[in-house]
């Protein structure tokens, strides 16, 4: 582990029964650094953060929080992390005010300033039934829960997760306002790019159980390329090229995205000799969808058959 | 965490409590359909019904019900991320469930007992004993709590090894339940023991993400006990079920009796020939009136007065008298004098006081007390009876003994008659007689068994017939002895002693004479020894006979051998009589069970090797299976950590996921193939290793 790591996955293989959710897996996350963990649906990312807090056991390899093994973290250190988990869950029998009270009886640093300026900006009252909550102000409820301990590491697993996007906003601004202030260090998984792009400094990519990205957005960016080639007749099926994630034909057109294009890309391209070229910016969201989609060629043809 | 589960759940256990509550007092409420039942309270089977399945009921309820809704992913997540030890978590569970149980369970059962405390409310005394299969039911049902919350937490199929939680349980109540134990606090005990595994073995499944090697050693050895004991309740289960499809059993035997005639017959029962019945001399009486099973009116009814005339092996005093188990209503208050007929009021005996109590039956109350002093109205104290009445079964006759006094109970007139007692004559029984089924009722006659002789006496003490013993007493000090309906011939059935070994008593003769009131030996019949067959073994019998489990049949012989050693006398005699007159069978069983052992003990290593334990494992699975036969495999099977087996991607022989190398081609697991779409930069730890990248390119 570096030293200024504070979350360290090294190999981290699982698998339930025979069926392999984790392939050697390894990860550093830097103290300070807000990483978003990204990829499809059962990918493993929410199994991965579960192995690297300790609630599942790692097949082969492990990993450590605040140098520590996952698998036996003490509960002065699970004290420094803030873990958020998918679904927001919150005791629908007990009041706001209720769930402050129970949360902070476990954690020494409770912040109560914190606690309620979460619910303040969420416009929770502490007398509310907290099984009477919208699915925003209870994802704000946990918020307050997570934060208000003023956690040095907050582990978010898919935290905006069902909201509607003033409350996604709110969780984030929150979010952001608290942790930033102390340097803390974040990591989140999410399906929401736009989010991850603006909050983000690395992200890693989880896909097919095995990680495929560990890199700045920026990097991530700038390592995809897409260009849509434009032909007069059929464009002609795509060669082999390294990195070549997908390309798409339709009658007159070749959209095509390469991870980590080579120097020589644009003059391989250029043989095909199509009409245009053009390369095309790509959001987050787009890269991360052309990246994890399906790969290879893709065809439309409105006449319903290639021509030759 | 406490207070969470008390606010959490207290609804459930004031639900479980008024349900509970109404379900013990329709269990009260119903009339018995056995035949103590009709005076019982406390013990009624319908108010046990309630109080056995209804604790287990709610112990069940609340412990899924603080697991299982909690235990969707991410509420369960947050639960355990929490900055205290999972021990912590589990114990403000724990506690805060059996607390609720408690007050789910206890305040109704109480109102119960309160309710039959009250005057009035039954025409039936209250004794204080009668509470305890009730406080055992609380007590059993403690553990089907901590089962909930066993299987709740244990990671693994809900068919397969969780189960075996519910299933310990079980075997516990099915244990505590039986009619055979007498002192209350052996459930009480087995109770507490499988809740302390329950809840041990509970704590261990939280205190780790479901493997069995990292629970503490404590835990371990208590998640063995659970499956085990679930496992033998399954094999108790299978062997009923089994009963059921075994060949039907019939009973074969041979059995002495006379006739109202004063003729000696043999009456034998076997599957092909059906019921013969012969004289002494082998030839069979064709006669109608016993063709069917109302021969037992033409038969004279012998009545068994003491198995200890004499007594020289001090039998006598180890004998309980009226030992009952505690969950029987007998064992607290007994019907005396017959009274059960009458229709304005009924007498009991209660043993633990040593008095009569007799109640209105309309209107529930109250009559009064008899003791040694006499009788007392209303809640009047009497003097106990200073020694145990003996000898009887299902009530206390009207004739009955305490001490080497010999009562007669005239209940309806409030009186007790002491009508045989001589100063240095010690008395081995005493019994009213009953000449046969039809004239039971009015003979008004009782058999006082001495040292030499059998007493008749009649209802106001008066000697009738004195009948002096013609046989050894120390060989054939078991005697029966019946009345000629004309009330003028009396006979004895002497049989062997009971400190005469089996073996050889099966060899002895026994002995039937006739004698008139004098004592006049007026004939004397030598009964030749039968061989009592019994009900012939099944194979299904002899398989589960053999899956015994040794440790627990070798160590009750050596913890028989300890305690006869230590002094104890009841002990030695057990040990004494499984290697003397039991040895054959003690041999049979020691061999079966060992061999059946021993061959699962091989599988169980060949099993262990086979998927790659340690050789260390291996035995010590091995040496577990060799303690605990076939239950011991199934254990073994159900909470050992198995590898999971994958193909190799090197040379495709199967290997444990968890191995690093392969331990057929010593390859280690490739890194995931590299497709040179992968985008890692400076900060990625993918990058510390750029020979395997390459490497896999």
């Amino acid at each position: 582990m570096s030293q200024s790591s504070i979350i360290d996955i090294h190999n981290l293989t699982k698998y339930y029964g025979k069926r392999l959710i984790v392939q050697d897996v390894s990860l550093s996350v830097p103290r300070g650094c807000i990483y978003g963990f990204l990829g499809r649906n059962g990918m493993g990312k929410t199994t991965t953060i579960r192995i690297f807090l300790g609630m599942e056991d790692a097949t082969r390899g492990g990993a450590t929080v605040f140098g520590e093994d996952s698998a036996a973290l003490r509960p002065e250190t699970r004290a420094r992390i803030g873990y958020l988990p998918e679904g927001h869950h919150v005791y629908g029998w007990m009041t706001v005010k209720e769930c402050g009270q129970f949360q902070a009886a476990y954690y020494p640093k409770w912040n109560q300033d914190i606690f309620e300026a979460v619910l303040t900006h969420f416009r929770l009252t502490s007398s509310m039934k907290a099984g009477g909550l919208s699915r925003g102000q209870r994802a704000g409820l946990c918020l307050a829960m997570t934060l208000a301990p003023e956690p040095e590491l907050l582990v978010l697993d898919d935290p905006a997760l069902g909201l509607d996007p003033v409350a996604r906003r709110s969780l984030l601004q929150s979010m952001l306002y608290v942790t930033r202030q102390a340097d803390r260090t974040i990591f989140f998984s999410s399906h929401l790019l736009s989010d991850v792009e603006r909050v983000a400094d690395r992200i890693a990519v989880l896909d097919g159980c095995v990680l495929r990205a560990d890199c700045t957005v920026d990097t991530f960016r700038q390592s995809l390329k897409h260009f849509v080639l434009k032909f007069r007749e059929t464009p002609p099926s795509m060669p082999e090229i390294p990195g070549l994630l997908q390309s798409f034909r339709t009658d007159r057109e070749l959209a095509v995205t390469v991870a980590n294009p080579a120097a020589d890309l644009e003059s391989r391209l250029a043989e095909l000799r199509p009409e245009s070229m053009e390369p095309v910016e790509m959001t987050l969201e787009d890269a991360f969808i052309n990246y994890v989609g399906e790969r290879g060629e893709k065809t439309f043809f409105m006449n319903g058959k290639e021509a030759k | 965490m406490l207070w969470k589960e008390w606010r959490e759940n207290i609804k459930w256990a004031v639900l479980a409590m008024i349900g509970l509550g109404l379900a013990e007092f329709y269990g009260l409420s119903q009339q018995g359909s056995s035949y103590e039942d009709q005076w019982a309270t406390l013990c009624k089977s319908a108010f046990l019904m309630s109080t056995t399945f209804g604790c287990a009921a709610v112990g069940v309820v609340l412990g899924l019900l603080q697991i299982l809704p909690e235990q969707r992913r991410d509420q369960w997540a947050a639960l355990l991320h929490r900055p205290v030890k999972r021990s912590t978590i589990f114990f403000g569970k724990a506690f805060a469930g059996i607390a609720l149980y408690f007050l789910a369970t206890v305040p109704p059962y109480v109102a119960c007992v309160w309710y039959v405390a009250a005057s009035e409310h039954f025409a039936v005394p209250f004794v204080p004993q009668m509470v305890f299969p009730g406080v055992t039911d609380i007590c059993a049902g403690a553990i089907y709590y901590f089962a909930a919350l066993f299987v709740g937490l244990r990671r693994g199929l809900w068919f397969g090894s969780r189960a075996f939680g519910f299933l310990a349980a079980i075997h516990v109540s099915f244990y505590i339940t039986g009619w055979g134990i007498t002192l209350f606090r052996v459930p009480v005990e087995a109770s507490l023991l499988m809740a302390l595994a329950l809840f041990t073995a509970g704590w261990g499944a939280i205190s780790t993400n479901g493997t069995m090697s990292n629970q503490p050693w404590l835990a371990r050895w208590a998640l063995l006990a659970v499956i085990f004991y679930g496992v033998s309740a399954l094999g108790e289960m299978s062997n009923v079920v089994l009963g059921m499809f075994s060949t039907p059993q019939y009973y074969y035997g041979t059995e002495y009796a006379m006739d109202i005639d004063g003729r000696p017959l043999k009456i034998s029962v076997s599957k092909t020939a059906g019921t013969t019945i012969t004289d002494l001399a082998g030839n069979v009486i064709k006669d109608e009136r016993f063709a069917s099973s109302s021969r037992y009116n033409f038969l004279v009814n012998f009545v068994q007065t003491s198995t200890y005339i004499g007594d020289p092996h001090q039998l006598k005093k180890e004998s309980t008298g009226y030992s009952q188990g505690y969950r029987s209503n007998m064992t607290y208050v007994v019907l005396a004098g017959g009274s059960y007929d009458t229709e304005t009021e009924r007498w009991y005996y209660l043993p633990q006081q040593r008095q009569f109590v007799g109640y209105f039956y309309k209107t529930n109350q109250r009559i009064g007390s008899i003791g040694q002093d006499g009788f007392r109205p209303g809640y009047g104290q009497v003097e106990s009876f200073k020694n145990d009445i003996a000898g009887f079964y299902y009530e206390v006759s009207s004739i009955f003994q305490s001490g080497s006094t010999v009562y007669r109970g005239t209940y309806d007139q409030r009186k007790l008659t002491p009508i045989f007692s001589q100063p240095g004559t010690e008395v081995f029984g005493a019994t009213p007689l009953q000449s046969n089924q039809d004239q039971t009722i009015g003979l008004n006659l009782g058999a006082v068994v001495l040292l030499d002789k059998i007493l008749i006496i009649d209802k106001t003490g008066q000697i009738v017939a004195t009948l002096p013993y013609h046989q050894d007493m120390n060989q054939w000090g078991r005697v029966l002895v019946a009345i000629k309906p004309s009330k003028d011939r009396f006979f004895l059935h002497y049989m062997p002693s009971a400190w005469i070994k089996a073996q050889e008593q099966e060899q002895m003769p026994s002995y039937m004479e006739e004698m008139d009131a004098k004592g006049t030996l007026l004939n004397t019949y030598t009964l030749p020894p039968v061989h009592q067959q019994g009900y012939p073994r099944t194979w299904q019998q002899y398989i589960s006979e053999g899956l015994e489990t040794p440790a627990f049949y070798f160590g009750d012989l050596i913890y028989g051998k300890m305690g006869a050693l230590c002094g104890s006398q009841r002990l030695a005699d057990a040990y004494n009589y499984r290697m003397t007159d039991g040895w054959g069978w003690t041999k049979d069983l020691a061999i079966r069970t060992s061999t059946f052992s021993a061959i699962f003990a091989v599988v169980a290593l060949i099993w262990a090797r086979w998927t790659r334990f340690s050789w260390k494992r291996s035995w010590a699975w091995a040496l577990f299976v060799l303690l605990f036969n076939l239950a011991g495999l199934i254990t073994f099977r159900l909470v050992a950590d198995w590898p999971i087996f994958v193909p190799c991607p090197k040379c495709q022989r199967k290997r444990s996921i968890q191995e690093s190398t392969c331990p057929s081609c010593h390859a280690g697991w490739p890194a995931p193939k590299r497709e040179g779409t992968e985008i890692f930069d400076q900060g990625s730890k993918h990058m510390e290793a750029p020979e395997a990248v390459l490497a896999s390119k």
